[in-house]
């Protein structure tokens, strides 16, 4: 209610300046935008501003709690830790953007053809992400991972390979209740091309429920990678990725609790970030999508 | 409803072939394990030589057949490494893996059932607000980090709880003090996605008209709480239930290896390193059949909480 009569004020405003009002008016996903933007500061401008590089080892203070000089302690070889923390956040938002990237792309293209032209192509695609689907993901990841051996790139194809089936569904079914709608049918009946169609109908109608989606899922691929470098099946140390330095610090935990604690509690800030933006955005574009994307 | 079963598994068919395709596939296309397993500098010939021993040198077709074949009849095949019959191995340790998931199961459904119904009777107060603040950074929490915090505070500080490994079946005293931070691992975080939705679900049911009517024949709070709403609200979350099964194996591997614990998940990444493919594959065969498996269990629940369900 009281939105609508904020909104008939501004009604001669955009739908994208509606969009932006209400996302404004949402404080946690506001919170979620500043967190955001903090880390992508970080990793931009953060390197200026770290205390010493990342890798530069010092043992005259090994495994040295937090104090003044090392904000967040230093691990076995003296490295500072919230240094490489500030360094790690590049290869974070890197996995995160170029999972989502390959995630959206695939997705996008194999959601579009199996919802726009149905039919056998459809059932076959739709039958393959059942399949993908009854191997657990991480499972699923961590054997390609495994395939392909680590690295950061072979990491954001394995988690891109798996990630795919959600985004394909999720766009298969946004097609599959427009395509039937009269703008679509007289663009057909205009004798309209099925690519144009696509790109001049269909697209831009699944583009709002594709950036919600986009921005959720961004959270899942950082914490997959997370996980797949704490397995060692991901990016390799000494790389500052903050998976691998939560495994780095795991051998540590009985005597340097800051080892492991501070780039878990980097990750949790990241992807608590993302989900309030990405619920704020959902509730922007449409109070009434569904919750349960 | 035997009938609906007996269909459930003929559909199910298909899927697991083409999930031993998918494994098969994995394992084969990429990097030869054999060179991997003898390092630089031994002679082609010997390579070679133990590619024939294992049949690596006969078509991808071929041996995809003879492995499929083999494990149909309960034969997964040998480790590369050890010799040892991938059956065996996988049979050594399930029962780690899960008694691990069934507990952590339990106990998300413990934590987010109440903590969900007390959310949505007592909406918009402290105890919502503070249990959605707590789901959302469960939510957030990378899964193996929960598990070295817990290590650390329970193990480390406090000295209260082993920090790995399992000691002994979950009756026993020291077993069941082995078993709290794996299972907790495994079954918190999940708990807050379920918190969620049985909040949000029973406030829809709380809308309905037949509450209502409930409450306007002057029934008790607890029973139009207990009997009429939770049994409705229960079923998207059975739904849920279904969907995030596959993830409960996927989280039991990296609880596994946090906490040592002996069972497939440990086992699965150990091979992936080291390129032992029939390993991988056999677990990787066997996850996929308790998830189909789990699943068709959940479907056979429906039945049972919503009498309106019906299968044919």
């Amino acid at each position: 209610m009281f939105f609508r009569k904020k909104e008939k004020k501004t009604s001669s405003s955009s739908e994208m300046g509606r969009v932006i009002n209400r996302f404004k008016k949402n404080h946690l996903a506001v919170l979620g935008l500043i967190i955001v933007v903090l880390i992508i500061m970080a990793t931009i401008i953060g390197p200026f501003f770290s205390p010493y590089p990342p890798g530069k080892q010092n043992f005259e203070v090994l495994l040295a709690p937090p104090s003044a000089e090392h904000l967040m302690g230093t691990d076995s070889l003296g490295r500072d830790v919230f240094s490489r923390i500030i360094f790690g956040a590049r290869y974070t938002m890197l996995i995160g953007v170029g999972v989502v990237a390959v995630v959206a792309f695939v997705g996008t293209v194999l959601g579009l053809i199996a919802g726009y032209y149905g039919g056998k192509i459809d059932f076959v695609l739709m039958r393959l992400v059942d399949m993908l689907l009854s191997i657990p993901a991480l499972v699923l990841a961590l054997g390609i991972a495994g395939a392909l051996g680590g690295g950061l790139i072979n990491m954001i194809v394995a988690i891109g390979a798996v990630g795919w089936t959600q985004f394909a569904r999720l766009v298969r079914g946004e097609v599959l209740s427009i395509k039937n709608n009269d703008y679509v049918t007289a663009a057909r009946a205009l004798g309209g091309r099925n690519s144009r169609i696509i790109i001049r109908h269909i697209i831009p109608n699944i583009i709002a429920p594709m950036i919600v989606f986009t921005t959720l899922y961004i959270p899942s691929a950082i914490l997959w990678a997370a996980a797949l470098s704490f397995l060692g099946l991901g990016v390799q140390p000494p790389t500052p990725e903050w998976g691998a330095l939560i495994a780095e610090g795991r051998g540590f935990i009985h005597f340097a609790w800051w080892i492991s604690t501070f780039p878990g509690l980097a990750i949790m800030i990241t992807v608590l970030g993302f989900n309030f933006m990405g619920d704020g955005l959902r509730d922007a574009f449409d109070p009434k999508m569904g919750k349960e994307l | 409803m035997l009938q609906y079963i007996i269909k459930r598994f003929l559909m199910v068919i298909p899927i697991i072939i083409g999930v031993t395709i998918i494994v098969f596939a994995l394992m084969h296309v990429t990097g030869d394990p054999i060179a991997l397993m003898f390092g630089p500098g031994v002679s082609s010939e010997m390579v070679a030589q133990r590619r024939a021993e294992l049949g690596l040198d006969r078509p991808l077709i071929q041996q995809y057949f003879s492995w499929l074949g083999n494990a149909v009849t309960g034969d997964l095949g040998r480790s590369i490494r050890t010799g040892d019959s991938v059956a065996s191995m996988i049979q050594d340790r399930i029962g780690a893996t899960l008694e691990l998931t069934v507990i952590a199961l339990l106990i998300t459904l413990l934590v987010s059932v109440p903590a969900g119904i007390v959310s949505a009777v007592k909406k918009y107060t402290i105890f919502d607000h503070l249990s959605r603040i707590f789901a959302m950074l469960w939510v957030s929490m990378p899964m193996f980090w929960l598990g070295l915090i817990l290590i650390l505070f329970f193990g480390v500080f406090w000295q209260v709880l082993p920090v790995s490994g399992r000691h002994g079946p979950l009756w026993t005293g020291a077993g069941f003090l082995s078993f709290i931070m794996p299972s907790l691992t495994l079954g918190l975080p999940p708990a807050a996605l379920f918190m969620r939705l049985i909040r949000s679900s029973m406030i829809d049911v709380f809308n309905e008209d037949y509450i209502r009517t409930a409450r306007s024949k002057g029934l008790g709070e607890n029973i139009i709480v207990y009997k009429h709403a939770l049994r409705n609200a229960i079923l998207p979350v059975v739904t849920l239930l279904g969907m995030r099964i596959p993830w409960l194996f996927g989280g039991s591997v990296i609880t596994e290896t946090v906490f040592s614990w002996p069972g497939m998940g440990r086992l699965l990444v150990d091979s992936i390193l080291k390129r032992d493919y029939p390993i991988v594959q056999g677990i990787v065969l066997i996850i996929a059949i308790l998830v189909i498996f789990f699943n068709l269990v959940v479907d056979l629940l429906y039945g049972y909480i919503d009498p309106r369900i019906r299968y044919d």
